[in-house]
């Protein structure tokens, strides 16, 4: 394996902000709260480009999974808040792998009142490797929803995933995608995790025990929104 | 029969140079040389066998008379699907194709009437069946009037689209996602998917003639949280506990969704298994605030995740 610089190729959109952003992440590995305000900064770069597709006065649906509510997501729907509609709908995904690839069934979700209505979905992930996750909450909310596009908002992406997300889905689906991150990076470990990706395993990195499905974790989100 | 039955091969051999002649043993070998180059074959031919599987386990209620095989040593052999009760094999050979690998020969109608022959003479079943499965539907139809015209009632084609991906399967084809509902009990389609790609993996990983009562175990078994649970009976009412503490506060609603209670609460959906404490908890009962059940009753999934 190369330089950690060797494996990643920046997006056309990644500024000198955003590789500034996705460095200080990688260099917060050993610091739960500063990897999170790091990713929460993250959250808010690719939340502002989104911000500039979305017409102002439509209904907007953040989606994300429980570990990235409060911190990648939470920074992309403060970029899209002023004049919009933001609905969350977030996951509690059991991702783990099989011999024939992975899976990530929904344990536990919240839905916040009115999301059919989501004239777009921003799907917020904090890395997308296999796109196992990303293709589950989608096909979650699909079948309820009609949106006009998908957002599919990461930091960073590895090699081919977004080709291979377009293709498990039908045209009339896929065609609605549109990606939007920093950096695609094409080293993958024997595990799957992306190198230098965003530095290791997103749940112990933001302080998290495990996926959030296994431990019960409520994100801050989800309680605010519930006003609980 | 599976490559490697050593004593069985050479009896088959036998069977079918004393039926057929030498040539036809060249033939069946070439067959199997191509089978073993492809084994399980490709998607087609894989997202077939699990679209066949459940088919099976959504409409029938002993699975343990169902044994599914791929590249048995045979002139028919992507799959063979056997039903014990009825000494029943029917064999498929599938062909992506809507060009002349699809069409129906004389080759085709040589091949099933060997087949035939090997089924009712050797393997001793009361009823062999051979299908010749393409994914054009106009194809199908060509076929299906060529073979009528061979005047063999137990010579068939069926028409299975080919798609490239397992969600694309799903959408496209509505007896696959009524299967697959019936499977997990709700029409959930990112369920239906894990479901399929469960059935794919346990099929995949089969080294020989799988029952499918042990498919499907095996499936659920790695299926965390299990998501087979329309196979299972409709669940009890939950325990009076479980209804009491949903109504001390407001908002808290109980319902029984894909074989699990599911409490919700503005808008949050937690799942859990039928199979919970007949007494209310002590954690629980000691909770002071909404946050605190909730947490908990989010926390009773952990177990049934753990790999």
């Amino acid at each position: 394996m190369g330089t950690p610089e060797a494996h990643r190729r920046f997006a056309s959109c990644a500024d000198e902000g955003a590789k500034n952003a996705l460095n200080t992440l990688l260099e917060s590995t050993r610091e739960p709260s500063a990897y999170r305000a790091s990713m929460t900064d993250i959250g808010r770069q690719l939340g502002r480009i989104v911000d500039s597709s979305i017409p102002i006065g439509s209904k907007c649906l953040v989606v994300a999974t429980a570990e990235d509510a409060d911190y990648l997501a939470a920074g992309v729907i403060e970029s899209l808040r002023s004049s919009r509609d933001i609905l969350a709908a977030i996951f509690w995904n059991n991702h783990y792998p099989l011999n024939n690839g992975s899976i990530a069934p929904v344990v536990h979700r919240y839905l916040q009142p009115g999301y059919q209505d989501a004239d777009y979905l921003v799907v917020v992930k904090s890395i997308i490797s296999s796109s196992c996750v990303v293709r589950t909450n989608i096909l979650a909310l699909i079948e309820q929803i009609s949106p006009k596009r998908i957002f599919v908002v990461s930091p960073v992406m590895y090699i081919g995933a977004e080709n291979a997300l377009r293709d498990e889905f039908p045209p009339a689906i896929a065609d609605l995608f549109e990606f939007v991150y920093f950096a695609v990076d094409d080293c993958r470990t024997e595990t799957g995790e992306v190198r230098p990706g965003i530095g290791g395993q997103v749940y112990q990195l933001l302080g998290l025990e495990d996926q959030p499905a296994r431990t019960g974790f409520m994100p801050q989100l989800v309680k605010t929104l519930m006003a609980l | 029969m599976m490559l490697g039955d050593g004593a069985e091969t050479e009896a088959l051999e036998a069977f079918v140079e004393q039926q057929f002649g030498g040539d036809a043993v060249t033939q069946l070998r070439s067959i199997r040389t191509g089978g073993d180059n492809n084994h399980k074959g490709g998607v087609y031919e894989n997202f077939f066998a699990v679209a066949k599987i459940c088919e099976i386990v959504a409409s029938e209620d002993n699975l343990a008379d169902f044994t599914l095989s791929a590249q048995e040593y045979s002139y028919v052999d992507d799959l063979c699907l056997r039903q014990r009760s009825n000494n029943t094999k029917t064999n498929y050979q599938a062909k992506n194709s809507s060009g002349n690998a699809a069409r129906w020969t004389p080759t085709h109608a040589e091949r099933f009437a060997r087949q035939t022959v090997i089924d009712l003479d050797f393997h001793r079943v009361d009823t062999s069946n051979q299908v010749l499965v393409v994914s054009c539907p106009s194809m199908a139809e060509a076929n299906r009037q060529k073979i009528s015209q061979c005047g063999r009632a137990s010579f068939r084609c069926e028409y299975f689209p080919y798609f490239p991906a397992s969600v694309q399967l799903i959408f496209g084809e509505d007896t696959v996602r009524e299967n697959l509902k019936v499977i997990c009990g709700s029409d959930d389609v990112s369920t239906a998917n894990a479901v399929f790609s469960l059935l794919l993996g346990v099929w995949l990983s089969a080294q020989a003639a799988a029952r499918l009562d042990d498919l499907v175990r095996q499936a659920r078994h790695i299926s965390k949280p299990d998501l087979f649970l329309g196979l299972d009976p409709t669940p009890g009412p939950p325990p009076p506990w479980l209804t009491g503490l949903c109504s001390k506060y407001a908002g808290l609603e109980l319902h029984i969704e894909a074989g699990r209670y599911v409490v919700t609460y503005r808008g949050l959906s937690i799942a859990m298994k039928v199979e919970i404490e007949a007494q209310m908890p002590a954690a629980l009962a000691t909770a002071q605030t909404l946050n605190q059940v909730l947490s908990y009753l989010m926390l009773q999934a952990a177990p049934e995740l753990a790999n």
